[in-house]
């Protein structure tokens, strides 16, 4: 049975203890930052932060909402990440984390192009820099106990469990107050579905949820890859068909020949140049 | 047709020719790319380029994926000669083949300045990802990198007068361009393939599902350009008479294979019912304009047509618009066609251009003193050792 | 039991009154029984309960560093933010706190931004009679004018978490705030008096 995390932003107030307790339980540095204009500080994933609560000024039906949501890996259930990795670093495993071996990492950084979503965020600081991006606190949850980011909201807008009854818990809160939520628990389907669910009172977009279809990212990757085999051992079959035939064809010219070209001796006395052709 | 070779006897005391001073500029790029390179590995990603998480990859990659392509060059040539069995183009075959070999040396010094951690290369080694189009294209590189320099060895072997390596490779020479067209097939069409796993990111006029064939396509159509351009170079270098049928000829498969490619381009493009995107005149329009117009139709219609194609001048016009074409095609792909994050952009600083160009200078450079100096013309030693 | 540990019936209950016992009007109080509304310090607004503005018994440290409406139009307030406390010493230098609040910043509508040129993000002056300190502007749709007697007020709010020492530094919005107190508890008033706001010159600067 897969983990998964609901985090419902309606209950969120925005006071980044989620943010703090992950940085805490990682031993991750603070970064240098400078206001921009928005609470929202750093501005998104980096290589030393692993989640980001995102601060969202909105319009909704003439109100004016502030609505917080807690950014992260989504944990996918078919990771686009984890199918592009070079060497296989990431993972995702059966219990739902999507986890990333640093010691096999070469810094390719091709993960990033293959995730939907900006996730998985590089160590440009460092001389020799790794990939970084939440994992879903999996050595706490190996130990029994949830993220430490659900841990540390005081509102209980972040709740973890099995995804199967965490998705109908979102729905049942859909249900109960229509008026209140966008009928729609992101993460249910998109790209194949993810562990980490959202439910929100604004439209998805408007929070900066990428718009996604319901295909795995890698699905067409993995069509063409799986073809490998067969590509290689019909090229190598075709080439060398091809060189057998050619070769053929000309060693049957080359037969052929002497037996055309040998003139008769009527026609060498009369047209001697022949010969030498 | 050919005809023996015949080296030029140069001064001992260099002169200032216009040879002289390119060499000299391209050793002077050596150099300060190389204290460039050591800067970047020394200090770190962050430090010394303008790659950002908005934009990891930047010319390193972008100029790996073309060199890539263009090192088409050796697989087209050696399967001409091999496999199609065309004699006639075998002396455009070995200028092409150090290309070749020079050039995936040179993409894997770039991706060594390019990965994070460098210091971990070999890690695809060990550990294995089937499902990734790096993972085989590193995989391919390394092995197609060794048929290279077996490929080659007889240039060198034939120039110290070693028999007996040279009769071994032409012994599995056979084999040997086998293994190139298929190694080759594979990453040149995974190039491709690479790009399938970001079908958010890379605008719809370049995603496509036979954005592997494309990119297969167009490595054979730059390889064949660049054996048109450096074919008569060589045969300067080493002052041997060129062959223009071999010019013309290569100019016409071109022209074929160009042809090929835009009728596939198109028919994606139409089949996805993407026209529309073709005539929106936005940024991305005007770049596919350039990278297939300008880039692929132009110098079909220069290359097909006989009159043309027979002129030395609109072979070098022709193969040069293909080669931009080409590299428009890997920089769209990787760069200028991608939706990234708002607000993200790239500028490549500094110590990118200088890495770059160094590495591409001493791969020029490698590639001038190999022509001078091995057996490339020698039909002689060829006729010695070939069965 | 009240504040203590004695067993119940022992003391009364009001203990920080001299004999336990609640007064509506006691010794020593500046001020009282009931409450009644006066104008803050500086304001930009006449009372219009009484001729009285403010309060004749407020506790004012210095009489003549008081602003007017001429100079400083806008109505200034402090407040906190969740990521810092006080006056910042101790978590301006958390570096996971600093990291979520690296900046003084001010708040105000965007009308007011507008009438001023003011983009979002970008190097303030916030000024009073007693100072002025750098912020970054934060424009928001949160801070919205007043139409007080058919006139335009804009309120501007300031976080009073920064100072000059720490991981993260910042203007003080104390320097701006009023040295004048509440009758009986000299609590300051900080939360409401007058200031301005302007774009600093070139970015750069400083106060």
């Amino acid at each position: 049975m897969t983990k998964a995390m609901l985090i419902d932003t309606t209950r969120c107030i925005g006071c980044r203890g989620c943010q703090a307790a992950c940085k805490q339980w990682h031993d991750l540095p603070g970064e240098t930052t400078h206001n921009t204009g928005s609470y929202q500080n750093p501005p998104w994933i980096s290589g030393k932060t692993r989640t980001v609560v995102t601060f969202n000024e909105l319009e909704q039906e003439g109100a004016l909402t502030w609505t917080f949501a807690k950014r992260q890996c989504m944990h996918c259930e078919h990771p686009g990440c984890a199918s592009a990795c070079t060497v296989g670093a990431l993972r995702k495993t059966s219990d739902g984390p999507v986890v990333y071996d640093a010691a096999k990492c070469i810094g390719c950084r091709y993960c990033q192009y293959a995730c939907p979503f900006d996730i998985p965020a590089y160590e440009w600081d460092e001389v020799l820099g790794l990939i970084g991006k939440c994992d879903f606190c999996v050595d706490r949850q190996g130990e029994g106990m949830e993220p430490a980011c659900v841990k540390a909201c005081p509102t209980e807008a972040i709740t973890y469990g099995e995804r199967d009854q965490l998705l109908a818990e979102a729905h049942r809160r859909i249900v109960a107050d229509p008026t209140g939520y966008v009928d729609h628990v992101y993460g249910e389907h998109e790209v194949g579905g993810t562990s980490m669910l959202y439910l929100a009172g604004v439209p998805f977009a408007s929070l900066g949820f990428p718009v996604l279809r319901n295909e795995p990212v890698s699905a067409y990757t993995e069509a063409v890859m799986r073809q490998t085999p067969t590509i290689a051992l019909t090229v190598a079959a075709g080439a060398s068909a091809l060189y057998w035939i050619i070769k053929r064809r000309q060693m049957n010219m080359v037969l052929a020949e002497p037996v055309a070209a040998a003139p008769s001796i009527d026609q060498a006395a009369e047209k001697p140049e022949e010969v030498e052709s | 047709m050919t005809t023996a070779t015949t080296v030029q006897k140069r001064p001992a005391v260099a002169r200032l020719s216009g040879t002289n001073i390119i060499l000299g500029v391209l050793g002077l790029l050596t150099v300060i790319g190389g204290a460039a390179a050591i800067y970047r590995l020394v200090t770190g990603l962050g430090a010394s380029t303008s790659l950002t998480d908005g934009y990891p990859w930047g010319i390193w990659i972008g100029f790996d994926f073309a060199l890539i392509a263009f090192s088409g060059a050796a697989f087209t040539m050696a399967a001409t000669v091999y496999i199609l069995q065309r004699e006639s183009y075998r002396p455009a075959m070995r200028p092409a083949i150090l290309f070749g070999l020079l050039g995936y040396v040179a993409v894997l010094v770039l991706l060594v300045l390019d990965l994070g951690r460098w210091d971990r290369f070999w890690s695809f080694f060990v550990n294995w990802n089937v499902h990734s189009p790096l993972f085989e294209i590193s995989w391919c590189i390394v092995l197609y990198s060794t048929v290279l320099v077996v490929e080659a060895s007889p240039q060198l072997f034939e120039r110290l007068g070693k028999e007996r390596p040279v009769r071994w490779v032409y012994r599995i020479v056979i084999g040997l361009v086998i293994a190139a067209v298929t190694l080759s097939s594979l990453h040149q069409s995974t190039l491709g393939t690479l790009y399938l796993n970001m079908p958010y990111r890379l605008h719809p006029l370049w995603y496509s599902p036979i954005l592997s064939l494309l990119f297969f396509v167009s490595s054979v159509m730059a390889g064949l350009a660049v054996t048109l351009l450096i074919y008569p170079i060589a045969a300067r270098i080493v002052g041997k008479e060129v062959d223009n049928g071999i010019n013309s000829g290569l100019a016409r498969a071109i022209g074929w294979v160009a042809l090929v490619y835009t009728a596939l381009k198109l028919g994606d493009i139409a089949v996805a019912g993407e026209l529309p995107l073709l005539f929106a005149f936005d940024r991305y329009s005007l770049l596919m304009w350039l990278e297939l117009g300008v880039g692929c139709i132009l110098p079909m219609i220069i290359l097909l047509a006989p009159k043309l194609r027979a002129q030395r001048r609109w072979q070098v016009i022709g193969a040069l618009l293909i080669l931009f074409g080409v590299l428009m095609n890997r920089f769209n792909a990787t760069l200028f066609a991608q939706f990234a994050r708002e607000g993200a952009s790239y500028t490549p600083n500094l110590v990118e251009w200088l890495s770059t160009m160094g590495v591409l200078s001493a791969a020029a450079l490698a590639w001038y003193f190999g022509i001078r100096f091995l057996s490339i013309f020698d039909s002689d030693a060829h006729a010695k050792f070939h069965h | 039991m009240p504040d203590g540990g004695w067993p119940p019936g022992e003391r009364l209950p009001f203990i920080m009154r001299r004999g336990g016992r609640a007064r509506l009007l006691g010794p020593s109080m500046a001020d009282g029984p009931f409450p009644e509304h006066y104008e803050p310090w500086e304001s930009p607004v006449f009372n219009p309960l009484h001729p009285q503005e403010t309060n004749p018994a407020l506790w004012d440290l210095e009489k003549d560093a008081k602003g007017a409406t001429h100079a400083f139009p806008l109505v200034g307030t402090t407040y906190r933010v969740s990521e810092h406390w006080q006056t910042g010493a101790m978590t301006r230098n958390l570096p996971w706190l600093a990291e979520m609040q690296p900046d003084m910043f001010v708040e105000m509508s965007p009308q007011l931004a507008a009438e001023r040129g003011i983009a979002n993000g970008e190097w303030v002056i916030v000024e009073s009679a007693r100072g002025a300190i750098k912020a970054v502007a934060m424009v928001t749709p949160r801070f919205q004018p007043f139409i007080i007697h058919g006139e335009t007020i804009h309120e501007v709010g300031l976080p009073y978490h920064w100072g000059y020492i720490g991981l993260v530094t910042g203007g003080s919005a104390n320097e701006l705030t009023p040295p004048v107190g509440d009758a009986n508890t000299m609590i300051p008033e900080t939360k409401a008096f007058l200031c301005n706001v302007r774009k600093s010159t070139n970015g750069t600067e400083e106060v």
